[in-house]
């Protein structure tokens, strides 16, 4: 087969065109293959969003992308040249923690300690519903017919009872 | 400021309240004589420079033996982070908010040691309480103007440390504000009110503490100073103290009243102040984490923005889902049936906004369901007003306006809070566009070109540098807004570099309406040929509102405190 292909002559006048297709659709490959690898365009907006993500190491509570320090326009640099050489944003973020330790991001990563942090909200939420749930059992339980407050009786004698009904008569007030 | 509070506190005690007026004056005085012992023997703002001849330094108020006394050169001036006006106005805002709820506090003391069982120290006190806590909002929010017009990162609140010290007084005297209402109404929640006054109280003096003391570190730290221990040892004493006599008092201060049901007016100030505690327990908790986590792991953690939005969205969104209910419930009792009757109504109107925002700006689950709390907020509010309103029109036979005024003018106490309301939806508003729907970004430009941000185009055209006689090197930039071709505005973000500070501010350029900002910044220029310019610009729709939102919320809260009743004032 080879020494037909030799004898018609891939090579031939009438092989050439074969040639030149496969030749094409290697260097489409190849090129396909080069931009691949040339890296994206980095631009500020990729930049930010890693950099907002991350405080300043040694400044005061502010986030890299809004830092206005040199040593800030470093680390800045130092995202962008890692973001053109194909890191991910959190391999970036990775990055960070292993230079400058774990207060460089703002969301403490949840482990040990920092659980803690997590607990206070479902913790605190669910003792509060559960103070107001035993508070609503007992300040309403005892109540054995529950009433519009328009038809609370006018007549009380306490104290307490006529400024309320003073109240109602006057308006609600929020 | 906090002499002044105490004056006027202990005059209202000795005309109002006579069995009160010692305990208030002795209240009121050992929080003076702390202040006044920090002034005067820790951080003396009055210090002088002394020098010996063999050039030791001192600083004290008088003169010690064999000195002589320093003139120092000029200093550098006010840091110009801090040359805005509204830093006039911030910090004695904020310092006539905590000295406000020092009276609250006294008159609290003041009937758990007499042994009072009634509402009278609420009476007097609230409004202290809600002058205090609008000061506080005058404070905040000024604070966070200054953020927008100076920092330059497009935003308003950073829940920096500082910023959430000053909130965290600002949550329990709301909740102190609206469960002092449920007492007077029914009766109810008499030991809670004393536990939110002892928190606010203590969380005004945490706060001083946070801001003044530098432990933790912060964009507002423009102080440190040594009065750390000794805020410690006054807040620990002063909670014990307060806690011991509410202990003391535990028994007597039982609450007559009974809560009508689960949908009434009282449950739902409950589910209220249940919100503005979790809120308060988890701005404490980002507060507090970084110091737990130096002192366990040797590290400060740092308790960001995210932690904070992730943690406090929710509880945020509850409150505005009450907002939206309680106007329709009341005192008493109310049912499900009773409440769905009314609800059903703006509930299905509010769905409105959420539906259309959804077909014009897309899927933003957060978003949507935040704009749908404010319009049934916003609508619920609205109804109730117009109603009194047409109600007076038909009785009284007035005009709309005339009607309208004198509604608020004679139930100021309950519209006053209304108008607060108001003002709270359109904060929420305002946040609501900036957190869900705010975009940005950065590119540098040449002259001439331009850049795309949602619907603007932002051209680039000149770049002037030059010197003021105030000392400052000024970058300033002009840029051409337009829209579909349409020129919009013409802005100069500018940026003010102080040779004595060797330090720059920026000054965003805005084009401001009330649906949006275009928010630019300066970020850098080529020194030399000036032909290349950095800028980030942020979009922040609806942050108007958030600013006219809050002039909203202080006019109700001083139309809530009121003036003196005239009519009582006459009888009397």
């Amino acid at each position: 087969m080879i020494r037909r292909a030799f004898r018609h002559g891939i090579w031939s006048h009438q092989g050439s065109h074969f040639g030149l297709l496969a030749g094409w659709m290697l260097l489409l490959v190849l090129a396909a293959r080069v931009q691949a690898q040339t890296p994206q365009a980095v631009t500020d907006d990729d930049i930010n969003r890693i950099a907002s993500q991350l405080y300043c190491p040694v400044c005061q509570n502010v986030t890299l992308d809004v830092c206005p320090t040199l040593a800030c326009d470093n680390w800045r640099a130092a995202i962008r040249s890692k973001l053109e050489a194909g890191w991910s944003d959190q391999a970036i973020q990775d990055y960070f923690v292993t230079q400058f330790g774990a207060r460089v991001i703002g969301t403490p990563p949840k482990t040990g300690l920092n659980w803690l942090l997590y607990a206070v909200a479902p913790v605190g939420a669910l003792g509060l519903a559960l103070a107001g749930f035993l508070v609503l059992r007992k300040k309403t339980g005892s109540q054995v017919e529950t009433k519009d407050s328009t038809e609370v009786s006018l007549n009380g004698s306490e104290p307490w009872r006529e400024q309320l009904a003073r109240d109602i008569r006057k308006d609600d007030s929020i | 400021m906090l002499s002044g509070a105490v004056a006027l506190g202990v005059n209202q005690a000795w005309k109002k309240e006579t069995q009160f007026t010692p305990w208030v004056i002795l209240t009121g005085m050992i929080t003076l004589a702390f202040f006044l012992l920090i002034v005067a023997f820790v951080e003396n703002p009055f210090s002088r420079i002394w020098a010996t001849l063999d050039g030791k330094v001192f600083r004290s108020m008088v003169q010690p033996v064999g000195t002589f006394l320093i003139y120092p050169p000029n200093g550098v001036g006010l840091n110009p982070l801090l040359r805005h006006p509204g830093m006039i106005v911030h910090p004695p805002m904020l310092y006539a908010g905590f000295a406000g709820f020092v009276i609250p506090f006294s008159f609290a003391v003041a009937s758990l040691v007499t042994g009072r069982n009634d509402s009278d120290w609420l009476r007097i006190s609230r409004p202290w309480a809600l002058g205090a806590w609008t000061f506080l909002t005058i404070g905040l929010v000024l604070g966070s103007r200054w953020a927008y017009d100076v920092l330059g990162w497009g935003g308003y609140w950073g829940w920096d440390p500082v910023e959430v010290a000053a909130l965290i007084p600002w949550l329990t005297g709301t909740a102190f504000i609206h469960s002092l209402i449920v007492q007077s109404k029914r009766q109810l929640f008499k030991r809670w009110n004393f536990v939110l006054i002892i928190l606010t109280f203590c969380m005004v003096v945490f706060g001083i503490f946070l801001t003044r003391s530098g432990v933790l570190d912060s964009v507002h730290a423009f102080s440190q100073s040594n009065i750390g221990p000794m805020f410690f040892v006054f807040i620990s004493l002063t909670f014990i103290a307060s806690l011991a006599l509410l202990l003391w008092r535990w028994k007597l201060l039982v609450s007559d009243g009974q809560m009508g049901s689960l949908f009434s007016k009282e449950s739902a100030f409950l589910f209220n102040n249940l919100l503005f505690i979790l809120l308060f327990l988890i701005c404490l908790a980002g507060v507090l984490f970084p110091l737990v986590s130096e002192v366990f792991t040797g590290t400060k953690m740092t308790v960001g923005a995210s932690w904070y939005k992730q943690t406090t969205g929710p509880v945020f969104g509850g409150l505005l889902l009450l907002m939206g209910v309680v106007p329709l419930t009341a005192w008493g009792s109310t049912s499900a049936g009773k409440l769905g009757k009314r609800l059903w109504l703006p509930v299905s109107i509010s769905l409105v906004v959420p539906v259309l925002t959804a077909f014009l700006s897309g899927l933003n689950w957060g978003g949507i369901v935040a704009l749908w709390l404010i319009t049934l907020a916003a609508l619920v509010t609205l109804f109730d007003i117009g109603n009194a309103v047409v109600h007076r029109m038909k009785a009284q036979k007035e005009g709309f306006f005339i009607a309208l005024g004198r509604v608020f003018v004679r139930n100021h106490h309950r519209y006053g809070g209304y108008l607060v309301h108001l003002g709270v939806v359109m904060i929420a508003l305002g946040v609501v566009g900036v957190e869900f729907y705010q975009t940005q970004t950065q590119q540098t430009l040449a002259k001439g070109e331009a850049l795309q941000l949602d619907s603007f185009k932002l051209t680039f055209t000149d770049l002037f540098q030059y010197q003021t006689t105030d000392g400052r090197a000024v970058t300033q930039a002009v840029m051409q807004i337009s829209r579909d071709g349409r020129l919009l505005a013409t802005i100069n973000p500018r940026s003010d570099y102080f040779d004595l500070y060797r330090q720059s501010v920026t000054a965003p350029g805005r084009m401001s309406t009330l649906a949006e900002d275009l928010y630019v910044v300066l970020v850098d220029w080529q020194p030399t040929t000036t032909s290349a310019v950095t800028f980030h610009v942020y979009h922040n729709p609806l942050i108007n509102w958030f600013w006219i939102g809050a002039v909203v919320m202080v006019l109700g809260a001083l139309l809530a405190i009121g003036l003196p009743d005239r009519r009582k004032v006459e009888s009397s």
